[in-house]
């Protein structure tokens, strides 16, 4: 019976009484699905450690490092502006840093912001160790670890030896240098101190830094007089 | 209706005698024992890694089935002429397109429950239990593969089985991109870049309505109304689509 | 009583993909099959047989124009209930045997089980194939190809069978089965439509021919109109005369040819052959043979041809 029709009248009629309604309904069905909420989906802990990685990733493996670098960005991006909580990024860093060693914003990123945002402090020191591993000349690696000990748990001594090593590596800057000697102040030693700070005047030929050391051992010395006033 | 079910028990049988799927339903499986050796590299999460990659095999190689089986029926139809001998009796060729639809629907639940079957025994060996979260989430795979091969269909009532593969593969991987796409739209300041990306969100499938892994994995319960709502948009929408396809597929010309 | 095929001003352009460019197949072409007949659809490669084939069997849409089977628009289903149709070289599901393919036709019909069960058996008998129906169809030959097309063809008795060069690509053995199955769908009164461009086929079972060229309607007849039934020539062929003996009577022949000893000469008229084996006893030659020549659909065809090609 439908066939009576000429095709083009049956086109005209499918098209307008068929598809069109059921375009325009299941385009309007978009608008209560969306009240669903989408899960949020971390899927960082489907992967499995670097070493395991690796040879999945055949070869490519700064490539892959690459990508996940992205994703990384993007998942503490997303959290920054969110929730604040960064539960992979530690485990992501160190499959980065497994795939490619030599990758070095990873130990940056990771040992400032795992400490500073995330406060995950022994995480950073973690990510940052390993960047010794890889650059053992850079001295900011070992400074970070300092710092973080110094800074969140107020740990001079524990910050000492980091902030030492920093300090005995090439193109640090002074203020490092002085810092281990106040670090040995604050932990007591001030012989050592004193000998340290004497050192650094010593090698220096800047004049403004010299200036700075003797103030300090002033500072020192007359805080022992002080002392041994007060006594 | 005889004839549709004629037509749709003939595509079934002639595509499950074909190498194709076996090698393809294969590679799932190894794919899904390999996720037993990822198990061993994976830190934490046990066995989470097996659910994960048995469901993507499940639904990533039921895509590329329903691809493959949807351009390809219906062109070595054409191609080899079959097709001549059932038009000329008194078959309708929407009746032949929907018969067609409904073979390769029965070749992808097979196939799903065949797969399926071997990730439930996967998963019971290792954790002692029948998960019963994952059905649901095959389920909506299935559902999700029904609106695929229903695009390939479409595409393949007009075109070559090559360009209707890349269309379709292209539909797939924008399908789970569209809100994304809407929203980029809808925040790059131009209007017409707006115009066009809600175009697009409404005119492709919203494939990501159906994915429904991640709520099966964490087995986090999924709204009742949720899914009925996706049903009935999928339905909806591979109407839509065979309706289309049927009005190009009447007017052409079999050379 | 309607005909078997009324075809009126059909007309078929195709269009190529790309360029647009127009090709007529098929030009404003009116035909009409009585039922009953054995009929010959005559014309030479890509005289467009086909396309009026497919267009009868609803495969391709006319531009213009239409037809009826049985009264029955083509543009309707119900036009093709009672038409049986083997395509052109027929190719089926490889990875299907032989019977799942003939059920599934039945199925295609909306016969039950019990019928399908019968018919199938029916048509195995007639297209000889009792034996190879359980195997996979890619290991048939090409003449059980050609068979089991014919069988799927007459699933639903039908009154009308249109098939596509039926003959091509078979070896002797294979053509005369297939004409045998003809004639015997004659004999129960079916109508049978076929495109050839064999001639000799045509010749032997055709009621009615119509030749087609170019996509043009050329001819369409009883084949006993069509053919004069009376003697056209007649070639003799004579051994032991020489060149300057036959020059004598030379005006009486048409032609000659010489070939070794042995000459062939051709008469026009049928009483010259008495006057000339009267002079062939008197000059002691020896007659090797005597073949009447009748015109042939060749040589209509030929004729038609050159016709085409001049317009």
């Amino acid at each position: 019976m439908f066939d009576k029709f000429s095709p083009k009248t049956k086109k005209v009629v499918l098209i307008i009484g068929v598809v069109l309604p059921l375009f325009f309904t299941q385009a309007y069905l978009q608008q209560p699905l969306n009240a669903y909420k989408v899960n949020q989906r971390e899927d960082f802990l489907y992967l499995p450690s670097g070493d395991y990685l690796k040879p999945l990733a055949l070869g490519y493996n700064q490539v892959v490092a690459d990508l996940l670098w992205i994703k990384t960005v993007h998942y503490f991006g997303s959290h920054f502006t969110t929730d604040k909580e960064y539960p992979w990024l530690h485990h992501i860093l160190s499959i980065i840093i497994d795939l490619d060693p030599q990758f070095d914003f990873p130990y940056y990123f990771g040992g400032i912001v795992l400490s500073m945002e995330a406060d995950q402090k022994d995480r950073a020191n973690d990510i940052l160790a390993r960047g010794m591993e890889a650059y053992p000349e850079k001295w900011e690696y070992p400074f970070y670890i300092g710092f973080n000990h110094y800074y969140h748990d107020g740990n001079p001594a524990a910050a000492l030896p980091f902030i030492e090593k920093a300090a005995a590596l090439p193109k640090v800057p002074e203020f490092v240098k002085s810092l281990v000697g106040t670090l040995y102040l604050e932990t007591g030693k001030k012989e050592t101190a004193l000998q340290f700070f004497r050192k650094i005047y010593e090698n220096t030929s800047d004049d403004l830094v010299r200036e700075k050391i003797s103030m300090k051992v002033e500072k020192i010395l007359s805080e022992e007089v002080n002392h041994d006033i007060r006594d | 209706m005889r004839a549709i079910r004629a037509i749709a028990v003939n595509t079934f049988r002639e595509a499950v005698r074909n190498k194709i799927l076996y090698s393809l339903v294969f590679f799932a499986l190894v794919m899904m024992l390999f996720s037993l050796v990822l198990d061993q590299a994976t830190v934490g999460q046990r066995n989470k890694i097996i659910k994960d990659l048995g469901l993507g095999s499940i639904n990533i190689f039921g895509v590329i089935i329903a691809i493959v089986v949807g351009i390809n029926l219906v062109y070595k139809e054409i191609e080899k002429r079959t097709i001549y001998p059932i038009l000329a009796k008194p078959v309708r060729r929407s009746q032949f397109l929907i018969g067609k639809y409904f073979g390769i629907l029965l070749t992808l639940a097979v196939e799903t429950l065949f797969m399926s079957a071997f990730l439930f025994l996967l998963v019971f060996f290792y954790e002692g239990v029948f998960d019963t979260h994952l059905p649901l989430a095959l389920f909506m795979i299935f559902i999700e593969l029904a609106v695929v091969s229903a695009v390939a269909i479409f595409f393949s009532s007009f075109s070559t089985p090559f360009l209707s593969g890349m269309f379709t593969f292209a539909i797939y991987v924008i399908g789970h991109l569209t809100t994304y796409l809407q929203e980029f739209g809808a925040n790059s300041g131009s209007a017409i870049l707006k115009a066009l990306t809600t175009f697009f969100y409404y005119m492709l499938p919203n494939l990501e309505r159906f994915n429904l892994k991640a709520e099966a994995v964490y087995q986090i319960p999924v709204e009742s109304a949720k899914i009925y709502l996706s049903l009935l948009y999928a339905f909806l929408y591979i109407v839509m689509v065979l309706t289309l396809s049927v009005l190009s597929f009447e007017r052409r010309d079999f050379k | 009583m309607t005909s078997a095929i009324e075809i009126k001003g059909l007309s078929k352009t195709f269009r190529s993909e790309f360029l647009q460019k127009e090709k007529k197949v098929l030009s404003n072409l009116n035909l009409s099959v009585e039922s009953g007949t054995i009929f010959g659809f005559l014309g030479p490669n890509g005289a467009g047989k086909t396309t009026t084939i497919k267009l009868l069997t609803g495969l391709i849409h006319p531009t213009s124009g239409t037809a009826f089977i049985f009264g029955k628009s083509i543009r309707e289903i119900v036009s093709r209930e009672k038409m049986g149709f083997l395509p052109e070289r027929p190719y089926f599901y490889e990875y299907l045997t032989g019977l799942e393919f003939l059920n599934f036709c039945g199925e295609l019909f909306g016969l039950s089980r019990s019928s399908r069960d019968k018919k199938i058996d029916e048509l195995l008998e007639l297209v000889d194939l009792k034996g190879s129906e359980k195997m996979q169809m890619r290991q048939y030959s090409k003449g059980m190809l050609q068979r089991i097309g014919l069988a799927q063809a007459l699933f639903n008795d039908p009154e009308l069978v249109i098939m596509d060069e039926p003959m091509s690509g078979l070896d002797p053995v294979g053509r005369k089965e297939v004409r045998d199955i003809i004639l015997h769908l004659k004999d129960e009164g079916k109508t049978v439509f076929f495109s050839t461009h064999i001639l000799s086929d045509a010749e032997l079972i055709c009621d009615e021919v119509a030749i087609l060229i170019g996509g043009t309607l050329r001819n369409q007849g009883k084949l006993e109109d069509f053919l004069n039934p009376k003697v056209k020539s007649i070639e003799v062929c004579l051994r032991g005369v020489s060149k300057e003996q036959l020059s004598q009577i030379k005006p009486m022949l048409s032609s000659m040819t010489f070939h070794d000893e042995r000459i062939l000469v051709c008469l026009d008229r049928e009483e010259r052959l008495e006057k000339l084996l009267a002079w062939v006893a008197q000059e002691k030659a020896q007659v090797i043979s005597i073949t009447p020549r009748k015109e042939t659909l060749e040589d209509l065809f030929l004729e038609e041809y050159k016709v085409g090609v001049k317009a």
